[in-house]
């Protein structure tokens, strides 16, 4: 991924109320091709009327989306060729074939004649369908929807793939098939934008995350750049026999202890960087003529990050 | 053309519905094949013939059972022709009493009713048709012009053939000089076809919900799809649907019993007016209603009000003055009157263009609305 790359979606300050209630507060954020870039939020965050105006399926009270080079609305045809959906629920004719979905959507999508033959074909390899192409999709598995789901909305090879929630409700095989999936797509050069409830999977896939709350993007950077941002600290549980005060007076004189406490059999460090300081904190202790009985370190992660910029769990 | 893929995906879901498919081919056949063999052309009266003894009567008996439209069948006794007519088993019966005296006393059995009357005076006339032969022959046997009755018989067939004669012609005082004689179940079938035509499209109106409720009506505006093709597609899928109900009734009532529609170039026009009005209300339903299956059970209940109080249930000829102001606030009247012009009386689009305006008024009107409404669902978060 290359800095200079021109952006392939680019949402400057777009705006969304019902009402009094203002959905989406003055968005911007950009991806750029072969990016995956991760929106979290709590439920009635915002994303899924971000997502919707990204989509085109919603016009914007204000502000304004271009997708390849090209404005977004719910008219703009060209800009919606570039972009593939694949909404949070699974969105499927039940009564129609495998096949029978993926060509209606192909249509759609403007494909036709063997281009869309071929793509049918493709897709259904894809998402590990060909042998269920002929049958009613009211017979598969929720697993197995989710990737037809997801095979839909890459019919015609977008150059952006827009993710809502693509992997709930599905087995922990089929969701280490579609993050491969998403993987192997971004690194081909597709721009995505993924939702999620999975800390997980944003830690895993994205190369950058916004934070939205109320509608607005609290934070944004890659995973480093938010945990440094707020200022994340590391965490040691050392566990230790013998008395402890000692060890715990001696480790509170050196310049990487930030904090430190004394529990049942354990002391908790709070330090900023575990790993440099590990051994000089090791030594200390040592020298105080405590045993140690173990060591785990915790890093800061998104959670605390989520948590401490929303105030809520992501799963709230 | 990607109006008509989303129209073809919504008539390819309306045949992988087994209820569907029983609903729009199967049960309307079944009413045209009921009402049509009770009522249609195809209707032939059960005859019981009780044939007495002697040459005379048993001339009677035989050409009676040669004649054309009955269903003749041979009966011991008077009693057991009485029994059977109560039983439903005949319509009518005939019993011949045995040779005797100058007169032959031909009793007719019938039940009361309208349909029992027509019957009698159909086969009263045939009696004494054949009478009058039996007596002609008798006179020349009688006069030793003839040496017995069946040679007798043949003089007098084949002087009837020479010899001009006449009939009657009877005609309602209600009914116009140019009225084409129909058979019972022509306007019948009429009314079968806006009644399922109105009634199916309702019921589809589920679908449209299903569609919104899965989330496809919204995917399809993810891809470079105009709401209006959109839209377009969705109204184009249930105009199909109502076509092919009404084709359907159409076309099997006049294959397997000769319905006559009328012209095709005016009834085509108000088959597809009416089935552009069924269409729009479908997708109306669709649009306002939440929930499937209530949209389902409304569908029907209002396809059924609308057909009785259109005139389709009943026929409107019974309705009040009143009622008849009231049925021509929904198009099932304009479009049955529009029948009417064309089956009775043998119209041409040009006799039914007040019709044919109201419905193409009302199709408009609930085309709009429902287009409206429809846009309104997909475009709302």
């Amino acid at each position: 991924m290359e800095e200079a790359a021109t952006p392939l979606l680019v949402c400057s300050d777009i705006r969304k109320t019902y009402g009094d209630l203002v959905a989406v507060d003055d968005v911007s954020f950009h991806i750029l091709p072969g990016e995956t870039y991760g929106l979290l939020g709590p439920n009635g965050a915002g994303k899924t009327t971000t997502i919707n105006i990204i989509a085109g399926i919603l016009d914007a009270d204000g502000g304004e989306v271009r997708v390849a080079g090209q404005p977004m609305n719910p008219r703009a045809t060209r800009a919606k060729a570039a972009v593939g959906y694949v909404p949070q629920d699974i969105a499927l004719y039940p009564d129609l074939t495998a096949s029978e979905n993926l060509v209606f959507f192909g249509r759609l999508v403007g494909l036709s004649g063997t281009t869309l033959k071929e793509r049918t074909r493709e897709i259904l390899e894809l998402t590990g369908l060909t042998s269920r192409a002929e049958d009613r999709t009211a017979t598969f598995s929720g697993g197995m929807k989710r990737r037809l789901n997801i095979g839909i909305g890459l019919i015609h090879s977008p150059q952006l793939l827009i993710l809502d929630e693509p992997t709930v409700g599905v087995d922990p095989q089929s969701r280490n098939a579609i993050l491969e999936s998403v993987d192997a797509m971004a690194n081909n050069g597709m721009a995505v934008l993924y939702t999620t409830h999975y800390m997980e999977e944003a830690e895993r896939l994205c190369d950058r995350i916004g934070i939205i709350d109320d509608g607005k993007i609290v934070a944004e950077g890659t995973q480093r750049e938010l945990v440094e941002k707020l200022g994340g600290h590391d965490k040691l549980h050392i566990g230790i026999t013998g008395h402890g005060q000692p060890a715990v007076n001696a480790t509170a004189m050196l310049d990487c202890v930030i904090r430190v406490s004394l529990g049942d059999a354990a002391m908790e460090l709070i330090v900023s960087d575990a790993r440099s300081s590990l051994a000089e904190i090791v030594n200390t202790i040592v020298e105080t003529g405590a045993e140690i009985t173990g060591i785990e370190i915790e890093e800061p992660n998104l959670e605390a990050v989520f948590l401490h910029l929303t105030g809520k769990a992501l799963r709230d | 053309m990607k109006a008509l893929t989303i129209a073809n995906v919504t008539l390819r879901r309306m045949v992988r519905d087994p209820l569907s498919l029983f609903f729009v081919f199967v049960f309307p056949l079944l009413l045209v094949l009921v009402i049509g063999a009770t009522f249609g052309d195809g209707f032939q009266p059960r005859i019981g013939i009780v044939e007495g003894n002697g040459p005379t009567a048993e001339a009677l008996a035989a050409r009676l059972r040669a004649l054309d439209g009955f269903t003749p069948r041979t009966v011991g006794s008077a009693n057991e022709a009485a029994d059977g007519v109560a039983r439903g088993a005949y319509e009518a019966a005939i019993v011949i009493p045995n040779d005797g005296g100058n007169m032959l006393a031909v009793q007719v059995v019938v039940r009361q009713g309208s349909s029992a009357r027509q019957i009698r005076t159909v086969i009263e006339g045939a009696v004494a048709t054949e009478a009058a032969s039996l007596r002609a022959a008798d006179v020349l046997v009688a006069e030793g012009l003839r040496p017995n009755l069946r040679t007798a018989l043949a003089t007098v067939d084949r002087v009837e053939e020479r010899v001009a004669g006449f009939s009657v012609v009877e005609r309602s005082v209600d009914d116009s000089p140019n009225e084409r004689p129909i058979g019972a179940f022509d306007l019948g079938a009429a009314q079968q076809l806006v009644l399922f035509t109105f009634l199916t499209s309702l019921s589809g109106g589920a679908a449209l919900i299903q569609s919104r409720q899965w989330g496809v009506s919204r995917r399809m505006l993810a891809t470079p799809t105009s709401a209006a093709t959109v839209i377009t597609g969705e109204a184009l899928g249930r105009f199909g649907v109502a076509i092919v109900q009404a084709l359907t009734i159409a076309v099997g009532s006049s294959l397997f019993f000769g319905v006559y529609w009328g012209p095709l170039l005016p009834a085509g026009i108000i088959i597809g007016l009416f089935a552009a009005v069924s269409a729009g209300a479908s997708m109306l339903l669709g649009s306002l209603v939440d929930n499937d299956q209530q949209a389902g059970s409304l569908g029907v209940f209002l396809g059924l009000a609308a057909a009785a109080l259109g005139g389709a249930m009943v026929p409107p000829e019974i309705f009040s003055p009143t009622m008849r102001n009231i049925s021509h606030l929904l198009p099932h009247a304009w479009a049955l009157d529009a029948f009417t012009e064309i089956v009775r009386r043998g119209g041409g689009v040009g006799d039914i263009l007040i019709e044919l305006g109201m419905l193409a008024l009302f199709a408009v009107v609930i085309l709009v609305a429902a287009a409206t409404a429809f846009r309104k669902t997909l475009t709302t978060s």
